[in-house]
């Protein structure tokens, strides 16, 4: 009995070895056909990479010819508005011509107004600097004590006044420097003048270095100023490395907004001045104004691009020799 | 996406205003609302000196916006299962 019962069990154990066996065959066979789908889907998928690659390299083909074909269009479109404006000077050439001549009053009354008008303009810039000053000072007073939305709304105000005060300086300073220029030329050298307009045109240029010197006291002011409230604040405003020193004393976030403005004011220049160089050039061709404007305005777009790129290589240079 | 934080509920629990944070991290009152007002991303050097301030990590103050609306939207998910 216990022989049958060893014979048994025996049996027991190897069907239940058998049957082990044959579920780890399975198994196998369900793993080898898992990696046989996976390969297959890989198959797929670096197919489906490459229609990728293709479709991006054909929208690419597409971009670039679409890309000239609208630099061909803006050529093409600048071209006919040139053509327009050579025909129109063709058959308005005599209007065109006497121009220098309509100005001629206009420049003469310029000439009168020299300095009442230099004058004027020093009022106002000396008028707009004090009152602009005064409310900076206010502002800044207020802002040290105030936090959070109250104190933001403090600091823009300061430095939308800031702006406003500097902006219009600057415009006064424009507009004195065009009094000036219409009021004198190369006659006041060569030939005789009438009297008094040689003191006239004298005290003009002194109203105009007045209004310079206190351009530039203006801003002193408004850096000590800063300086009074923000001693973190670094640099001498008279001397010349004042911008980096200034610029290297802000903080990352102060650092970031005026590489972003100076980055804007590249991007206008670089925009406006090739305009510029074309109306000096044709201003040039009518009216025979002198090569002096092309070559101011050509050599000012040349300095920009070219110093532009020489600081970028510059920095790529510093960057290199670093990790060197 | 731009990053959240929670700089100004960490700096109300330390009663420090913007100006005195702001000269513990060596920058400015303005630097600091920019940043709790999220319209500014500190470098990593500001980050950590914020988070060492705070006396906790970076990740306790900064989050990237797009993995916390992933993180919220799994919460949600799992709060409709059960």
């Amino acid at each position: 009995m216990s022989r049958l019962k060893i014979e048994r069990t025996k049996a027991e154990q190897e069907k239940e070895k058998t049957e082990q066996e044959k579920e780890k065959t399975w198994q196998v066979k369900e793993e080898t056909e898992q990696e046989k789908g996976k390969t297959g889907q890989k198959k797929a998928n670096t197919g489906q990479e490459k229609d990728k690659n293709q479709n991006q390299k054909e929208k690419q083909k597409k971009g670039n010819i679409s890309t000239y074909l609208k630099y061909a269009l803006i050529l093409g479109g600048c071209m006919l508005f040139g053509a327009v404006l050579g025909v129109g000077a063709v058959f308005g050439r005599e209007s065109l011509l006497l121009l220098p001549e309509l100005l001629d009053p206009v420049q003469k009354l310029i000439q009168d107004l020299l300095l009442p008008g230099m004058l004027l303009l020093l009022i106002l810039i000396v008028g707009t600097g004090e009152i602009c000053f005064r409310k900076i000072k206010e502002l800044r007073l207020q802002s040290m004590e105030a936090e959070d939305e109250e104190g933001d709304r403090l600091e823009y105000e300061t430095e939308r006044i800031t702006a406003r005060g500097g902006s219009l300086m600057a415009f006064g300073e424009f507009l004195s420097t065009l009094l000036l220029t219409f009021s004198y030329s190369s006659s006041y050298l060569l030939a005789e003048v009438k009297e008094g307009s040689a003191v006239i045109l004298l005290s003009g240029f002194a109203a105009y270095i007045l209004i310079q010197i206190y351009h530039g006291c203006w801003g002193i002011r408004i850096v000590k100023l800063e300086q009074k409230y923000n001693p973190e604040k670094k640099g001498d405003p008279v001397s010349l490395k004042f911008t980096e020193q200034w610029v290297e004393s802000c903080d990352e976030a102060e650092k970031t907004m005026i590489y972003q403005s100076a980055y804007s004011v590249y991007l206008t220049l670089s925009r406006l001045i090739p305009l510029l160089v074309v109306m000096t050039m044709l201003a040039h061709l009518v009216w025979n104004t002198g090569i002096m404007a092309v070559l101011v305005t050509a050599v000012l777009q040349l300095v920009i691009t070219v110093s532009y790129m020489r600081n970028c290589i510059r920095r790529m240079e510093r960057r290199i020799r670093g990790n060197v | 996406m731009p990053l959240g934080n929670c700089l100004k509920e960490r700096r109300a629990r330390l009663g420090l205003n913007q100006t005195e944070l702001g000269k513990l991290c060596g920058v400015s009152r303005q630097t600091i609302s920019l940043i709790e007002r999220g319209d500014y991303s500190p470098s990593v050097t500001l980050a950590l000196k914020l988070a060492k301030v705070c006396r906790t990590s970076v990740e306790d103050i900064f989050w990237y916006e797009e993995e916390r609306m992933d993180e919220e939207s799994d919460e949600q998910a799992e709060n409709r299962e059960d």
